[in-house]
């Protein structure tokens, strides 16, 4: 049974060799000419601004948390969709109670301000 | 799902809805008392409906049980969330934690431990498991005022999450072998195996061994609990300490009579496993100078002690666990309810010094909480002393004499732990100060555990019969 | 008919409660008190004087009855029973009616004693104790009622345990009779050992055994016959409590005691435990010859020895202390001889006068103390150096002390005449006697004569040497003290008439008590031929002879202490190496400390310093600090990092990664 896994072993080989091979070439072959905007991070072709250990915003990462949550949630829904009709009437009250509860969720996240930004 | 198995799931259902309303009415509703009020009663409703609702089956949608024994356990932590709740009160409202939040993680951990408690799949057991551990993550680090307490949290939650990945990966392991994640089921097709696959899930099984290992603190998983002990308040450490651990063992031995010996294999490691916690636990517990850390070290020794029940695998091993994982939950809770009752606006008395000559300043708690200490001593006439007879004795017969001169030696080393704290208690000292007189809730509980400890002690027959007959 | 016995033990025992109890808080009158506590042992008197008629005019003689099954484990039976034949029913009279008197006195002699409730509590209980060892049907009812005695004894020695000698004595009395105690219950297991496992008796009734003794006529162990060893044992029982040697030493010192319980515990019931003892099981002691040989050896040699101490004391209740060891050693030798009915004969009158010389010394030390207290003196009150002439102040003290000095001596028809010439007679002509034996105590009887008479005139003639201030305070004691005094000194007058030795029975009125006896003894008497055979006329000459002999030790006394005071002290100077030894009892105690005492106290220091604080507590100690180490060490793994935890569990899930596969 594990011998059909042996392609997937040797892709991985292939792939780190690869990566590392490449890497380690450039780092040989490669001539070095360092200047200040060579070293500096690459952001989008963007020339930087400012530090980029910056402190952010408490409510950038509640934000993104429950988007997270409400996203992988939804999720859920599209395996339900797929079995909708040999479920049928008692999958879908399931599904309301779930929807329901995360109604409820959405009810005390707003309540408690998590989505507002001022 | 059926509608039956809803109605088996009762109790769990009454948890965790009531939990859910209660978190919703806090968000409107900030009076903690009523919200702390609507927790107990939720959390006596839970217990109740679980001893009188007759499940109509026996089994939930193949994932928990709904037998004598899951509906024991429940009883059993419903009755602690609500316990838990009366000794937090005084902490939510002093430290002003959202009341609503507070209450409902509580419930939630509750629904958790039944579950776990109750668990029949591999995956029940892990999803049960996960619920009231993030419960506990949020709960040991409530007061974000305090870095002791939020350094608790991070430990526990990064601690727990490797102890979950062994989990996953143990369950993968022996699903990969087995082709079951349901318990019986999985444990005979393994049987079955024979070679390299067998070999795979036994290998699941120490993972899953070592992701216990960390939840009920066995050595050397065990560095983090006087740490984290110390850092959550005394009501949480109060349930993390019974609740967190005795579901898990629970789970355990319910596991183990399930599905026959599954450790036969791994026997040698799980008598390693019981040997250095118990000695770990004692040892450690003589060097401490703080009430919590002593306690703590004093549940890694309980641990080792419960491991050697279960190990024997045995009806009378898995009844005496039983018994003592009460004894233990009942005794435990009690010791840290008397340090939250204690408590004021200069925190938790943990230290040595502050205890001194404490027994003359609140005689009756002090007194209590020596009873309670004493139990946990296994002192004849204490429920501690009949709990680890029938443990020792069903390792007796076992024949794991080498594990028993070594519980017996643990016992004997924190025989002085215990009297350490006993006589600083009742040392004369001029400097010690008066603490919190405690509210009604706190010395209810305490009231509780200490004629809890001396009915069981005295007539421990009670429990035993319950027990001998609810054991799947 | 005699299912009542239980009743005699139980006045005393309800006594003792009551005054034990309620005496402190509640009674506190000590007229009261000292009702109840008379009373009680009265009640038992009476009691016993119906038992004791009814049992004269029966034709069986022994009685047995049980009260209730006490234990029953394997092979042992034990009840609660008491044995009613003439051994005890004369005990019973003796313990009862002395005790009466003792008790009665006891309410004058202890007037306005802190604890006067507590003596009496003490008291009855000691009644109690000492009547379950008289009537015990079993040796182990006999036993509680030994060890019972014993504890009294302690407790009332110690009576005035405020004062160091009082506790010290109590202490030395206690050891010394558990000492004595273990060869009781050596003597006991053998018994009971070798009848259950050799022949199926299984039995410590002493009717059985001395009916099944005679199967252990043949048996052996330790290379000697059963019976002697167990006799030995149970004579070294004897020894303890009858204060014989070499276990005499702490008789002297229990004078420490309140003068009635020197009367009543260590001059007329307790200390004749021993004899009474050997009387019980007769059977089995006439087995041994050897046993019985030793016995009258130990006697004889006890009755010289406390004589020549009795010499030198000037303490008169130590010189009164010295005559009862030697009077048991006495009635030892007659058991000892085989004469079992003389010895309990001497037992009986020894008691009456005795414990008349006792209280009357009483009441000399009560008269001493009150006049010396009166002047405000700390003179000894006991130191008979301090008395002199109190005939003429204490006349009824004086006569009743003399009367019994009298008896004590064995002047023809006082009653030690009697018993102590029958004692002499059995030693000279019986078949398990002894002419060195006779010869003895002999010459301890002329010492008896000599001392007692020393102690008298020194007490009561001569000049008054009491400190003049406190001279003329001194007067007789009131009635309840005197009361007792008469009657004693009535009884050991005409005591010795139950006992008249058929040579001298001109009125035929026959020897009364050994007939009485008979039931208990002749049997083994006949069955080991023991008896005394000699010639009627050799009889009356011993006789005579006996009776110069105390004439002469009287004689002897009247002249070094009446005539011519100065003599003692010109005795004294001319051999003071050797009045220095008697003085200070031949050290006996000294060598007693050297050789036990100090030994047994090193060994315990050694056990204590040597054994138990380095070895023991240092195996302890040491585990401890071992622990507290391995302790220390496992903190430093508690770094608080987490990192190191993360790691630690790393590390434990490799190691048993490891394992398992090792596995």
């Amino acid at each position: 049974m594990l011998d059909s896994y042996l392609p997937i072993l040797t892709l991985i080989i292939i792939a780190v060799g690869f990566s590392f091979g490449a890497a380690i070439l450039s780092r040989l072959v490669g001539e070095k000419k360092p200047s200040t905007v060579k070293l500096a991070p690459y952001e989008c072709g963007m020339p930087p601004v400012g530090s980029a250990r910056e402190r952010f915003s408490i409510k950038f990462y509640i934000i993104a948390m429950l988007f997270i949550v409400f996203d992988i949630e939804v999720v859920f829904m599209y395996p339900w969709a797929v079995m909708f009709k040999s479920l049928g009437l008692f999958g879908f009250i399931e599904m309301g109670v779930f929807i329901l509860i995360l109604l409820v969720g959405y009810a005390y996240v707003w309540k408690k301000g998590a989505l507002e930004w001022e | 799902m059926s509608l039956s198995d809803l109605l088996a799931m009762l109790p769990i259902l009454i948890l965790a809805f009531g939990a859910t309303a209660i978190l919703m009415a806090g968000a409107w509703y900030r009076e903690p008392l009523p919200l702390l009020a609507g927790g107990i009663v939720t959390a006596l409703l839970g217990a109740l409906s679980a001893g009188l609702v007759t499940p109509p089956v026996p089994e939930i949608a193949g994932l928990f049980s709904a037998g004598g024994y899951a509906r024991f356990y429940t009883i059993l932590w419903s009755l602690l969330a609500a316990a838990g709740l009366m000794t937090g009160s005084r902490y939510i409202i002093e430290k002003r934690i959202g009341a609503g939040e507070y209450v409902s993680l509580v419930l939630y951990a509750a629904a958790g431990m039944a579950l776990l408690s109750s668990a029949t799949h591999l995956v029940g057991l892990f999803i049960a498991l996960e619920t009231f551990t993030l419960a506990f993550y949020i709960l040991i680090a409530s007061n974000r005022n305090c870095a002791l307490a939020a350094e608790a949290g991070l430990k526990y939650l990064l601690l727990g999450a490797v102890a979950t990945g062994f989990m996953a990966f143990g369950i993968a392991l022996i699903y990969a072998a087995s082709g079951s994640l349901v318990l019986p089921d999985a444990v005979m097709r393994l049987k079955a195996e024979t070679g390299e696959l067998q070999a795979w899930g036994l290998l699941g099984w120490g993972m899953i061994l070592i992701a216990v290992g960390f939840k009920i603190s066995l050595a050397p998983f065990h560095l983090w609990t006087p740490d984290v002990y110390q850092g959550a308040p005394a009501p949480v450490t109060g349930l993390l300490a019974t609740g967190s651990k005795g579901a898990v063992v629970a789970a355990l031995v319910g596991l183990l009579a399930m599905s026959g010996p599954v450790w036969n294999d791994l026997t040698d490691l799980v008598w390693l496993l019981a040997a250095l916690t118990m000695l770990a636990g004692a040892f450690g517990a003589l060097g401490q100078s703080n009430l919590k850390r002593l306690l703590a070290y004093s549940s890694v020794t309980h641990m080792g002690t419960l491991l050697v029940g279960v190990l024997c695998q045995t009806s009378e091993g898995f009844a005496a666990t039983t018994f003592y994982v009460v004894v233990y939950v009942v005794t435990s809770l009690g010791a840290f309810a008397v340090i939250a009752s204690l408590a004021d606006g200069r925190g938790e008395p943990m230290t040595f010094d502050q205890w001194r000559g404490l027994g003359y300043r609140h005689p009756v708690r002090c007194g209590v909480l020596v009873l309670l200490l004493l139990s946990l001593a296994g002192l004849p006439a204490t429920a501690g002393f009949m709990a680890k007879f029938a443990v020792f004795h069903a390792a007796l017969q076992s024949g794991y004499i080498g594990l028993l001169m070594i519980g017996i030696l643990a016992s004997v080393i924190s025989f002085a732990f215990y009297l350490r704290v006993t006589m600083l208690l009742f040392q004369p000292d001029e400097k010690a100060s008066s603490w919190h007189q405690g509210s009604v809730f706190e010395h209810t509980v305490l009231a509780v555990c200490s004629s809890a400890v001396l009915v069981l002690g005295l007539f421990p027959g009670l429990l035993f019969g319950l027990i001998r007959q609810i054991l799947p | 008919m005699y299912d009542k016995l239980w009743l005699i033990p139980f006045f005393p025992l309800v006594g003792s409660i009551i005054n034990g109890l309620l005496g402190k808080r509640f009674i506190k009158n000590e007229k009261i008190i000292g009702a109840i506590g008379t009373g009680a042992i009265f009640l038992s008197f009476l009691v016993s004087c119906k038992f004791f008629y009814q049992l004269v005019n029966d034709s069986v003689k022994i009685h047995e009855t049980v009260v209730a099954s006490w234990m029953s484990v394997g092979n042992l039976q034990v009840d609660w029973g008491f044995l009613l034949d003439p051994l005890s029913a004369v005990m019973l009279m003796v313990v009862c009616g002395v005790g009466s008197l003792i008790h009665l006195y006891s309410i004058g002699y202890m007037h306005g004693e802190e604890g006067f409730y507590r003596f009496f509590c003490y008291m009855n209980l000691f009644a109690f104790s000492m009547l379950m060892l008289v009537l015990g049907n079993n040796a182990l009812v006999m036993f509680v009622g030994w060890e019972g005695v014993g504890l009294c004894s302690y407790l009332l020695i110690g009576y005035y345990f405020e004062k160091q000698s009082a506790g010290d004595a109590a202490k030395k009395a206690f050891v010394m009779n558990r000492v004595g105690d273990f060869g009781f219950l050596l003597g006991l297991f053998t018994i009971f050992w070798t009848l259950g496992s050799k022949h199926g008796v299984w039995t410590i009734n002493f009717v059985e055994i001395s009916e099944k003794a005679h199967l252990l006529s043949g048996d052996m162990i330790l290379g000697a016959g059963v019976t002697t060893v167990a006799t030995l044992c149970f004579f070294l029982g004897a020894t303890g409590k009858s204060a014989q040697l070499p276990l005499f030493t702490w008789l002297p010192d229990a004078m420490e005691g309140p003068t009635p319980v020197s009367a009543l515990i260590h001059a007329a019931t307790m200390v004749t435990a021993g004899v009474y003892m050997i009387g019980r099981m007769n059977v089995l002691f006439a087995m041994s010859p050897t046993t019985m040989m030793v016995v009258a050896v130990v006697g004889a040699l006890t009755a010289i020895f406390a004589a020549t101490i009795g010499f030198a004391q000037n303490d008169i209740k130590r010189v009164l202390a010295y005559s009862t060891v030697s009077q048991l050693g006495f009635m030892f030798v007659a058991m000892g001889v085989g004469a079992f009915t003389a010895g309990i004969f001497h037992l009986m009158t020894h008691a009456f006068f005795k414990a008349c010389l006792f209280l009357g010394s009483g009441s000399v030390i009560h008269a001493m103390h009150h006049a010396l207290h009166h002047a405000h003196l700390s003179d000894d009150a006991q130191d008979m150096r301090n008395m002199g002439g109190l005939r003429k102040k204490m006349p009824i003290t004086w006569a009743t002390f003399g009367i019994s000095c009298l008896a004590i001596s064995g002047l023809p028809f006082f009653s030690g005449f009697f018993s102590k010439d029958e004692i002499l007679w059995w030693t000279f002509a019986s078949t398990r006697g002894s002419k060195v034996v006779w010869v003895i105590v002999v010459v301890a009887a002329f010492m008896t004569a000599f001392y007692m008479f020393r102690c008298l005139y020194m007490t009561f003639y001569g000049e008054q040497k009491t400190n003049p201030k406190a001279k003329d305070h001194v007067h007789e004691s009131p009635w309840v003290i005197t009361l007792p005094l008469v009657v004693l000194a009535g009884l050991a007058t005409v005591g010795g008439f139950v006992g008249i030795p058929h040579v001298i029975d001109v009125a035929h009125i026959g020897n009364k008590l050994d007939q009485f006896l008979a039931p208990v003894f002749h049997h083994s008497q006949q069955l080991h031929n023991i008896e005394a055979h000699g010639t009627a006329s050799t009889e009356i000459i011993l006789m005579i002879f006996s009776v110069v002999v105390a004439l002469v030790g009287i004689g002897v006394a009247t002249m070094m202490y009446l005539k011519n005071p100065d003599m003692p002290a010109k005795f004294t100077a001319k051999f003071s190496k050797l009045h220095r030894w008697v003085f200070n009892k031949w050290y006996v105690d000294e060598a007693y400390d050297v050789l036990f005492v100090n030994t047994t106290k090193k060994l315990g220091i050694f056990c204590w310093r040597g054994f138990d604080v380095n070895v023991i507590d240092g195996i302890v100690n040491g585990l401890a600090k071992l622990i507290g180490a391995i302790s220390t060490a496992l903190r430093h793994t508690q770094t608080g990092q987490f990192h190191n935890y993360a790691l630690t569990m790393v590390f434990g899930t490799v190691v048993m990664l490891a394992i398992f596969i090792l596995n």
